[in-house]
């Protein structure tokens, strides 16, 4: 089976072909979440620390994403037919946040557990995801962040999200919500997933994860 | 802090630096003197989120980072460390009592954890 190193590598060497074979491969014994919190997520992280470490340029770093974008959107489950019982939810990332890729995952996770997703994409502004939440009333609105110095924003979002009339669930995850500072966000009222497992586990259960950071103090 | 207060800290700490150390001109040139204001401005950036948070923490993490990333581009710890001791001085006639000390302190401890590990480093 494939490292995360290993496809890092495919990723960096934009070999779109042999990155989807190996994926593909990988998806024959594990499901969708495997394959995230299992192998993209710790290449992408291997991809981020190569950069921190001048091993690699913006310009790979940039290659590396758009071929992991790419394996993403083809193994994404699409295509059937979309009913009006099915819950739904709205996709996001603040204003200022570029990072998209864990909002694809989350995205195609939902969808494999039968959700209807409407994917906003990064950076999107605050009035304009107010607008669109009013006008779909999503029964969930997941929102992720990956630098720490989101969370004021985040935070503003999610009181902003509460206010809403329909009262949809507010979800925050990235790297910014593995952070003990993030949990001010519950405060606020989000529940907050560090990782995939814990979104599958609420997605399945209604079961909010363990407020660790409340229970350690 | 004011957007505009806190560009103006960015560039003055940018200039202090370049006319503290004009050998940086030759290193790193007109892209490095916009490169320290931009970074100077994250400083900023991750010193309010900190203090909004209350939480030194943040700005702590954020050092390691920046160590991390600007060494291995050949800016030197004791360049980092010379850099937040400038925005201490600059921060002083500037910003509100309550936030500025918690900012300094924040730096404080940062110039100290750069120190300490520059001295594993055998710097």
């Amino acid at each position: 089976m494939i490292q995360p190193t290993e496809l890092a590598e495919l990723f960096l060497q934009g070999n779109d072909r042999e990155a989807l074979v190996q994926v593909q491969q990988f998806l024959d014994s594990h499901n969708r979440k495997k394959l995230f919190d299992q192998l993209l997520t710790p290449a992408m992280y291997h991809i981020g620390e190569l950069w921190e470490t001048n091993t690699i340029s913006v310009a790979d770093e940039h290659l590396a994403t758009a071929i992991c974008d790419f394996v993403v959107s083809i193994i994404d489950k699409r295509g059937e037919e979309t009913h009006s019982s099915k819950r739904k939810v709205m996709v996001l990332g603040p204003e200022g946040e570029e990072h998209y890729i864990g909002l694809k995952m989350v995205s195609s996770l939902f969808r494999e557990n039968d959700w209807v997703v409407h994917y906003l994409g990064p950076n999107m502004p605050l009035d304009h995801a107010i607008k669109a939440a009013n006008r779909w009333q999503p029964d969930t609105i997941a929102l992720s962040a990956a630098l720490v110095y989101r969370l004021p924003t985040l935070k503003a979002y999610i009181k902003s999200f509460k206010e809403l009339a329909h009262a949809p669930a507010i979800i925050v995850g990235g790297r910014a919500a593995a952070f003990e500072s993030s949990r001010i966000l519950i405060d606020e009222g989000a529940i907050l997933v560090k990782d995939l497992e814990q979104l599958e586990h609420w997605i399945k259960t209604g079961e909010e994860p363990d407020d660790e950071y409340r229970i350690s103090i | 802090m004011k957007q505009d207060l806190k560009k103006q800290i960015a560039k003055s700490t940018a200039i202090q630096i370049y006319e503290a150390y004009p050998t940086l001109w030759d290193r790193f040139g007109e892209r490095g003197f916009d490169h320290t204001e931009k970074d100077n401005m994250h400083h900023l950036d991750h010193l309010e989120t900190a203090y909004g948070l209350n939480d030194r923490q943040v700005f702590l993490e954020y050092t390691l980072w920046l160590e991390k990333v600007l060494t291995s581009r050949n800016v030197e710890s004791d360049l980092i460390i010379d850099n937040f001791e400038r925005l201490i001085g600059l921060l002083d006639a500037e910003v509100e009592l309550k936030e500025r000390e918690f900012m300094q302190q924040c730096l404080q401890e940062a110039i100290d954890l750069l120190k300490g590990s520059n001295l594993k480093k055998g710097g």
